[in-house]
């Protein structure tokens, strides 16, 4: 497919959560360079530095949160750098945590019988945790998330409202880097926290608290990364290739048979740099939770999970709106919506799968 | 877009307040001491923990500089923004400097934060500042590494050469000799004609 042309290089900015998992699968497995691409995965600890370097161009794609993705194209708050999303990179993933201490207040108003413990009942079993500890003078409890425009807090205020926990009014809410929230919850800084993967399993392999709920069993399907490129980069050489690479990769990782191998790539320390025994539990999806709550999965990789659709950048609008982090008017929803580009993921496999796989 | 909170108190202050976020000890060194031969008196040094956010809301700085890298920077940049519960007792933004100016400081790895209603022109000489004394460390950095590398050759040759020495009964300059015609008529590097010597050695033993 190369022929004897050079390959074309192109650098994609990754947070390292099991969530990139497609990018490393579409360099690692060789579907990228199938594709006559020479692709780099530059790791990065922020989605601020990922979408500072996207805007100069020192990357030409990254992996992104859908919401961060909605609010660097508006501007809110920070740089605005409109972006285009030809393809997403998963649906669901993320969890809940509660420190042990909150495990064991939980489990005192909870018993497991048959059946798995609901959402809605643990949220219940929080809000009496929060009255009683009102009644007592103590202080209210403090609910951390890594990163405002995240489905992380949309699901935390879903979570805790499905409860009757108003999140603003009841808790008090901090923001804190993944790399230090396993320390804060430790600390007693957090006492319950909603992550991307694999920051809940870690947590729970360091003794710090305890995985309560995949959020995929309360709100599933929930779009969560996407990959983003600057808007003016709609026409790059590279672009149906990358889209091909990884829709291939989403293949190869639908395979259960390749978990173990996806499980060990993930685990290298410039890719995720986890314990392969705790990326093998998130994408398995088979580890206990602490009431025994298992959705049909933790994370989804396949190939319906890569489409770019404007129904799942709607649902995101409209949870942010909800949140009150975008006041819905006709001219942001327009430019939100123009964000998912089905056209351009549809025009690159337009064909080719059939004919290759 | 959280509301403009303008601070007349703060822009009255007279020495801005600035606070540095680095994990690298030299690096901010190094900048805090551009910072204050500039005339900046007023300068905090802090780094990552859990409760940077807290100790930045204490210390209520009119300019955060932070490396570009820095995890806490979504943290920082969220606390404006996340929620209408939060309070902003820093009421800070990013900064919008003209392209130029934000590829230098990205390519640079310094990113900076303002609170509102800060003079552009004052800001300007700052990030330029942090642009140089970052790009000046990060030369500093390369200097080092390639001055490793050099006296690591260094070691390499000296070896290979004691090893010639002691094999083929020969004097240092005889050794070095042997090592440089063997280097030219192989078309290769001497530091890589001593390492397989030092292989070969070795291998033997």
């Amino acid at each position: 497919m190369t022929g004897q042309t050079r390959p074309i290089p192109v650098t994609v900015g990754f947070v390292p959560l099991i969530d990139a998992a497609l990018l490393v699968v579409a360099r690692e497995e060789g579907f990228a360079a199938m594709e006559g691409l020479d692709l780099t995965l530059a790791r990065e600890g922020s989605w601020a530095a990922i979408r500072d370097k996207l805007n100069v161009g020192l990357f030409d794609a990254a992996h992104m949160l859908a919401p961060a993705a909605i609010a660097s194209t508006l501007g809110l708050g920070h740089l605005q750098v409109p972006l285009i999303a030809p393809l997403a990179l998963n649906l669901d993933g993320n969890a809940i945590t509660v420190s042990n201490l909150l495990a064991d207040e939980l489990q005192a108003l909870i018993q497991p019988g048959e059946a798995a413990v609901s959402p809605v009942q643990t949220a219940r079993a929080l809000a009496s945790v929060i009255q009683a500890r009102a009644r007592e003078g103590l202080e209210p409890i403090t609910v951390g998330v890594v990163f405002g425009f995240s489905c992380h807090f949309y699901q935390m205020r879903a979570w805790l409202g499905s409860g009757g926990i108003d999140l603003e009014r009841d808790t008090r809410l901090v923001v804190i880097p993944p790399p230090l929230m396993v320390e804060s919850l430790k600390a007693g800084l957090v006492d319950v926290f909603c992550a991307g993967s694999p920051w809940n399993r870690l947590a729970e392999a360091a003794g710090a608290g305890k995985v309560l709920h995949p959020c995929a069993s309360f709100m599933p399907d929930c779009p969560e990364k996407l990959l983003v490129l600057r808007q003016d980069s709609e026409g790059a050489p590279w672009l149906a290739g990358l889209i091909r690479a990884i829709v291939r990769a989403s293949l190869w990782a639908s395979e259960p048979n390749n978990l173990r191998l996806l499980a060990r790539h993930l685990a290298r320390p410039d890719y995720v740099g986890a314990p392969v025994g705790v990326i093998e539990a998130v994408l398995s999806g088979d580890a206990p939770t602490l009431f025994n709550a298992l959705p049909a999965s933790w994370i989804r990789l396949d190939q319906e999970a890569t489409l770019p659709a404007v129904s799942r950048i709607k649902a995101v609008f409209d949870m942010m709106a909800d949140a009150g982090q975008i006041t819905p008017d006709q001219s942001l929803w327009t430019r939100a919506m123009g964000i998912a580009r089905p056209d351009l993921y549809a025009k690159a496999l337009a064909g080719t799968l059939n004919r290759t796989s | 877009m959280p509301p403009a909170v303008t601070r007349p108190d703060a822009v009255r202050r007279e020495a801005l307040r600035i606070a540095l976020v680095d994990d690298n000890p030299v690096r901010a060194a190094i900048l805090e001491e551009g910072l204050r031969e500039a005339g900046h008196t007023d300068i905090t040094r802090l780094t990552t923990s859990p409760t940077l956010l807290r100790e930045l809301s204490v210390l209520d700085p009119d300019m955060v500089i932070i490396d570009l890298a820095n995890p806490s920077r979504d943290s920082l940049e969220q606390m404006f923004q996340i929620s209408r519960s939060v309070p902003r007792p820093v009421a800070m933004f990013v900064d919008h400097s003209d392209t130029s100016m934000i590829e230098a400081a990205v390519e640079a790895g310094v990113s900076t934060y303002i609170v509102d209603g800060l003079k552009k022109e004052r800001i300007k000489a700052i990030l330029d500042m942090s642009i140089s004394r970052f790009n000046a460390f990060s030369r500093l950095k390369a200097e080092l590494a390639q001055a490793r590398t050099e006296l690591d050759e260094r070691k390499t040759v000296e070896r290979a050469k004691a090893i010639l020495m002691q094999r083929r009964s020969i004097q240092e300059p005889e050794a070095y000799a042997l090592l440089r015609r063997t280097a030219m008529n192989e078309n290769r590097r001497i530091i890589d004609v001593a390492q397989s010597i030092l292989t070969a050695a070795e291998l033997l033993k």
